[in-house]
């Protein structure tokens, strides 16, 4: 079986998560392609079966009972290149977000330096950052080899030096580390990557060659204060697929069918988020969320500037615990229309966390699910945003930047029962401004086009300007402060050929204005004093909006979104902002 | 077309294997085949107390490579605090500089003009834990062990490990642990109960000196608390109130006052390991089976509820849906009948994520 990278009319994607597999056939239909089909199965990348394969099989068992059409051959081997009478399919890529987060060490220079480049380019992979070193650790030699020890790693990423620097005191820490690393227990697998000045990349193979298998990739400080992640993170990615390879059962054999890789899901999320944020669309740019059991992913890109950020161990499965461990459990809970205590949320976090694959069987806990989706969505966004650009233009530091694009995915948010609770977990959680297009990946087709885009390209587009991605409308998110009931804004929404609606929306409300997938209406928003709509205080402004399968949403709840301290004023208003959703 | 939940086992006789390993390589001292005891030292090592790095070129007063060649200590070799590593001989052989060891331990590893020394503290030894056959080696790594016996499998654990005496001390499947029950009669036991939310009463069974403590649940305040514990802890359903599963109360009291091996290791689901306890059990002539992994969700399969208002409860499926229906919860998922143990009239609608085999 081998890969026709010129015939690719039909194309299989397939995303090896932590609980499920999940395969995606994409197909030629009516001159353009388009996402046919879906299926899935629970991951058998774990134990007892450590075989990817198997889950893959029951994947794309669903998805031919789905689809109609055979992908797999009467000895349940995936027909590639497709047959003449419709079976099989033309190619194939991967990605996979299953198996534990690798176990790394960071070795840098100066801790606000090299360090830091090295602790970005980590935070962009399913990396679990145990310690670093560097000159700024006030630990002794001694203690540093112990910490080595204890963190048993899987990866070292060794950044520090500008091109044609000093060396000494970086080799004086490899060294060290080095050392440490022939104390590791027998059978321990090490990765060593090289990403600092470019001179002292022999002696790093002379130095770590006995103890790890070396990489190496440009230096991430090629100069001082230029930051250059892009092709380390590249040689990264393969690090950690090499890695992988080496783990899990049935990935070798799988990678040769996809042309010798299978990405990090997470990269190529941050992929199609780049692809996103270069169409003129989007000018403010574009943010892509993906809560996944064991992982959350933040991909923010502004005209093809992506910034990258995996959070392992924070998600809904058995991350679930991670998302309180650094807010008050009242950060979430204060999201739920009924009173739950501090006790109760927290075993289910944990019962969730012991059990990852369950999922709601009833309203309460559904409540409780979307209440921990925006608890696990609000820190992975603040975790990531330190590494995102400085001058990228918003309303106020503590605010989220504009973005014209959000793009919501997991299983959380993909399988609301109703859009209008997948919108208000986005709302809730990111607290847009200004006016935001919100669209939910339903199916994981952000990562299957992200690693679509290396053998069709073409697909990538003409997918996307399907409409696969479940539209929610145009949010416009108001800045600003009043009392409850006092208005906040009036809107008018003018469609052709429908009755024109305008309407006053008060501080602390939701309101909707239907407009349906795939319409355009003019939207004229005129915020009273002291309200920002996106187009400055007070300032009112009249654009061409696009419909979903909400419409248009207006949030006038303020930014942050003001919550009242009493708890049955508040659980009301959740009530209603729920109900002006759709959401019950 | 088939789907793979997730197995539980409540197993009351199996045929069962256990690694022990070292943490760190050392000498297997028993053989293949050979009969173990849980108290029989399977394994050694000796432990390092802590690391020292010599920097045997400053040391000499030479570049790196020309120090590595004067070491008169070699990777592996023992040494004593003050005793040469490195010497250099200057002013025609009439001086000596010398680089020394500040521990006495081993010499780990010297490159690069430095050397890594572990300094030696107690001897660290692996028990068998469990009764049975030595059936594996594992090169200076540890053992194998196999022997027949009861497994009951939780969902958390804080990573200790022990064997003692089973005490059951809470009446019933939710029988709550209370501090009125931790008596001294308990010193060197594990204890079990259904539930556990007085602090007191974990407190106090430090303080009395128990061999291990084993769950059906624990309220979530508690866990920082018996994850410092230093006895092990498995908390086998979950956390809150709901206690054991009545397949698991069973089990436990019809084996009260047997020796066990409460192994409190951390849930991994990729390395297949769960916390757990193991009840060393006499196997019939010929050896049960091994607990079976990895089955499909079938018609007349036995499995526990794992969330929604049935949570906890044990049943057998009768039905399994074509497609997905809707749930209370809005959801649409493929559901199970399930036949719930103990409970009349119609079966309970789960979906097939919410259950796990009990085997």
């Amino acid at each position: 079986m081998s890969i026709n990278a010129n015939s690719t009319d039909t194309l299989l994607a397939v995303d090896f998560g932590s609980a499920n597999t999940r395969a995606l056939l994409f197909d030629v239909v009516e001159s353009g392609y388009r996402f046919v089909g879906y299926g899935e199965a629970p991951s058998t990348v774990d134990a007892p079966y450590h075989d990817a394969s198997e889950g893959l099989h029951h994947a794309l068992e669903v998805l031919q009972a789905v689809t109609g059409r055979q992908v797999l051959d009467e000895h349940a081997r995936l027909t590639m290149p497709a047959t003449t009478d419709g079976r099989g399919v033309d190619s194939f890529v991967a990605t996979s977000s299953a198996g534990p987060a690798v176990r790394t060490l960071l070795v840098g220079l100066l801790p606000d330096v090299s360090l830091a480049s090295a602790r970005h380019m980590a935070a962009s992979s399913y990396l679990n950052v145990l310690d670093t070193f560097s000159l700024g650790d006030v630990r002794g030699e001694d203690e540093q080899i112990d910490a080595v020890i204890a963190a048993r790693p899987e990866l070292l990423i060794i950044a520090g030096g500008s091109d044609g620097g000093a060396t000494r005191a970086l080799l004086k820490l490899v060294e060290t580390v080095a050392l440490a690393c022939h104390l590791l227990p027998p059978g321990t697998q090490t990765n060593a990557l090289f990403v600092g000045n470019a001179d002292l990349q022999p002696r790093m193979t002379e130095l770590l060659g006995r103890v790890s298998a070396v990489h190496s990739a440009p230096n991430v400080q090629p100069e001082l204060g230029r930051e250059q992640l892009g092709p380390a993170a590249a040689e990264m990615g393969r690090v950690y697929e090499e890695i992988r390879l080496a783990q899990v059962g049935g990935f070798a054999q799988l990678a040769q069918w996809a042309g010798g890789r299978i990405y990090p899901t997470a990269q190529a999320q941050g992929t199609f988020a780049r692809f996103l944020s270069k169409l003129p669309a989007w000018p403010r740019g574009v943010l892509s969320v993906d809560v996944g059991a064991s992982a959350t992913c933040i991909a923010a890109a502004w005209n093809g500037n992506l910034r990258l950020n995996v959070q392992p161990g924070l998600g809904l499965g058995t991350g679930a615990v991670n998302a309180l461990a650094d807010n008050p459990v009242d950060a979430a809970t204060r999201w739920l229309p009924a009173a739950v205590s501090d006790d109760a949320f927290r075993e289910f976090a944990l019962d969730k966390a012991a059990h990852p694959g369950t999922v709601p069987a009833d309203p309460g806990e559904l409540w409780l699910e979307l209440a921990l989706a925006r608890q696990v969505i609000r820190t992975a966004v603040r975790r990531a945003r330190p590494d995102w650009p400085a001058n990228v233009p918003g309303p106020r530091p503590d605010l989220l930047p504009w973005f014209s694009l959000i793009v919501g995915g997991g299983a959380v948010l993909g399988r609301a029962p109703r859009p209008g609770l997948a919108a208000l977990v986005l709302l809730d959680a990111l607290q847009p401004c200004g006016v935001t297009r919100l669209l939910i990946d339903a199916y994981h087709l952000a990562p299957a086009l992200g690693a679509a885009a290396t053998v069709n390209p073409l697909l990538v587009a003409q997918v996307y300007e399907s409409r696969a991605f479940l539209d929610l409308g145009t949010a416009v998110g108001l800045i600003g402060r009043a009392r409850l009931g006092d208005p906040a804004c009036a809107v008018k929404l003018a469609e052709d050929g429908v009755p024109e609606v305008s309407l006053e929306v008060a501080f602390g409300t939701l309101a909707v204005l239907p407009l349906a997938a795939g319409h355009t209406a003019k939207l004229t928003v005129r915020p009273r004093a002291g309200f920002n709509a996106g187009y400055g205080l007070g300032r009112g402004h009249t654009l061409k909006v696009q419909g979903g399968v909400l419409g248009v949403i207006i949030d006038a709840r303020g930014r942050p979104v003001a919550l009242p301290r009493a708890a049955d004023q508040r659980q009301e208003l959740v009530k209603q902002w729920t109900w002006k959703m759709g959401g019950v | 077309m088939a789907y793979l939940p997730t197995t539980a086992h409540v197993t009351l006789l199996a045929t069962l294997r256990r690694e022990r390993l070292l943490p760190l390589a050392g000498s297997v001292i028993v053989q293949a085949k050979q009969r173990v005891e849980p108290t029989d030292v399977v394994a050694r090592t000796l432990l390092a107390k802590n690391h020292r790095l010599v920097d045997v070129s400053r040391a000499l007063g030479l570049p790196d490579d020309e120090a590595d060649s004067l070491l008169v200590k070699h990777d592996g070799d023992p040494v004593k605090a003050g005793e040469p590593i490195a010497v250099r001989k200057t002013g025609l052989g009439l001086r000596r500089r010398t680089a020394r060891s500040p521990v006495d331990g081993r010499l780990v590893v010297a490159a690069g003009g430095k050397a890594l020394l572990a300094a030696i503290s107690e001897p660290f030894e692996l028990r068998a834990a469990i009764p049975g056959m030595v059936v594996t080696i594992l090169q200076s790594q540890g053992v194998v062990i196999e022997t027949t016996g009861a497994l009951l499998e939780g969902v958390w654990g804080n990573g200790k490990d022990d064997t003692a005496l089973l005490r059951v001390v809470a009446e019933g499947p939710r029988g709550a642990l209370t501090a009125s029950l931790v008596t001294v009669e308990l010193r060197g036991a594990i204890v079990v109960a259904g539930t556990l939310d007085d602090p007191a009463a974990l407190k106090q069974l430090g303080d009395v000196g128990v061999r291990g403590l084993l769950l059906g649940s624990l309220t979530p305040t508690l866990l920082p608390a018996a994850q410092k514990a230093s006895f092990p802890v498995v908390v086998v359903e979950g956390f809150g109130g709901r206690g054991f599963s009545a397949p698991a109360h069973n089990l436990l009291a019809s084996n009260a006052g047997r020796q066990a091996w409460l192994n409190a290791q951390p849930a991994d689901s990729f390395a297949g390991r769960r916390p757990e306890l193991i009840i060393p059990l006499p196997g019939p002539s010929l050896p049960p089976p091994q607990p079976l992994d990895g089955q499909t969700l079938e018609v007349g399969r036995r499995v526990r509820v794992l969330r929604g208002p049935e949570a906890g409860k044990v049943g057998t499926v009768t039905e399994l849906s074509a497609r997905p229906l809707v749930m209370p919860s809005g959801l649409r998922t493929p559901v199970a009948s399930v036949a719930l143990e103990g409970a009349a009239g119609p079966s309970a609608r789960v979906a097939f994520a919410n259950l796990e085999i009990l085997e």
